[in-house]
């Protein structure tokens, strides 16, 4: 069965509430869902609660699935408006905890090491990854999409609902931004 | 143009790389939660208890607000009684 037909019929059994259905969903896009989770949290474990959070949100909507996009396109949508849900709920508590005072439930680690990286580049992976988490939103997503999950220019424009020129557009300006804030992380800089 | 190229390189970082897999037992969590009753209210609810907090201050606030101005301007006793004026016309009567 063509790739895109299975996953249309895993979804429509879903709708109608089977469960293994969503378990071969999962084991089909599991490791989309979680490196997607994980390059914008940059924490195993909070990208391990988004992909939770995406498998449930696919069980209790896959009903209101219109097909107006791929499956493909659709989970990735879910997966990355929960991560940016998430950012954005841990920089509100972030402030609110500066406010009055309460403990960061998800300490963040000082670095972050992507375990897909090859050994040779994890030094520089670090530093990009601290880089990214400087971008603005949809920058950020724009570069995730095309350089950590290699996904194609136009499924990248479907997935932000932008067209093709808008997401090369955000790509230029995320690249441009990055190459000014890797300034900060040269070795040897003047302070 | 050392640091440029050392850019491209940082840039160029993440050719190669893989996908990362989640924790095998992930789906044991998922599967409990579609088991478990409303578990995304009540997820909602524990996740934001400052906003709780902060509509319950400003509930009560208004009530505070309301209740000042009631007592300060209340309803009846700031009507004036024509018969006490008359009263006083008469007690003070200059002419």
């Amino acid at each position: 069965m063509n790739e895109s037909l299975l996953h249309r019929e895993l979804l429509a059994q879903i709708a109608l509430g089977s469960e293994p259905a969503l378990k071969q969903l999962y084991d089909l896009f599991k490791s989309r869902v979680y490196n997607t989770a994980l390059s914008y949290l940059q924490n195993p474990a909070e990208a391990e609660e988004v992909t939770q959070d995406v498998f449930v949100n696919i069980y209790r909507s896959a009903v209101r699935f219109e097909g107006k996009s791929s499956v493909n396109t659709w989970v990735y949508r879910i997966a990355v408006n929960l991560s940016l849900d998430r950012l954005n709920y841990r920089n509100r508590r972030k402030r609110f905890g500066f406010l009055v005072g309460l403990p960061d439930d998800a300490e963040q680690p000082p670095h972050f090491d992507h375990p897909g990286v090859l050994l040779e580049q994890k030094e520089n992976a670090r530093i990009l990854f601290q880089a990214i988490q400087s971008l603005p939103g949809q920058q950020k997503t724009a570069f995730i999409l095309s350089f950590v999950e290699d996904l194609p220019r136009q499924e990248v424009a479907d997935v932000m609902e932008l067209s093709l020129k808008a997401v090369e557009s955000l790509l230029q300006r995320a690249k441009a931004n990055l190459r000014k804030q890797l300034d900060n992380f040269f070795p040897g800089r003047r302070i | 143009m050392e640091k440029e190229a050392w850019k491209d390189r940082i840039l160029g970082s993440l050719e190669g790389a893989k996908r990362a897999e989640p924790d095998p037992s992930l789906y044991d969590g998922i599967r409990a939660r579609l088991n478990a009753t409303g578990p995304v209210a009540q997820m909602h609810v524990v996740r934001r208890p400052y906003l709780a907090l902060a509509a319950a201050f400003l509930v009560l606030l208004l009530t505070a607000n309301i209740w000042a101005l009631t007592q300060r301007y209340p309803e009846k006793s700031a009507a004036p009684n024509t018969s006490i004026y008359q009263l006083y016309a008469a007690n003070f009567d200059l002419y």
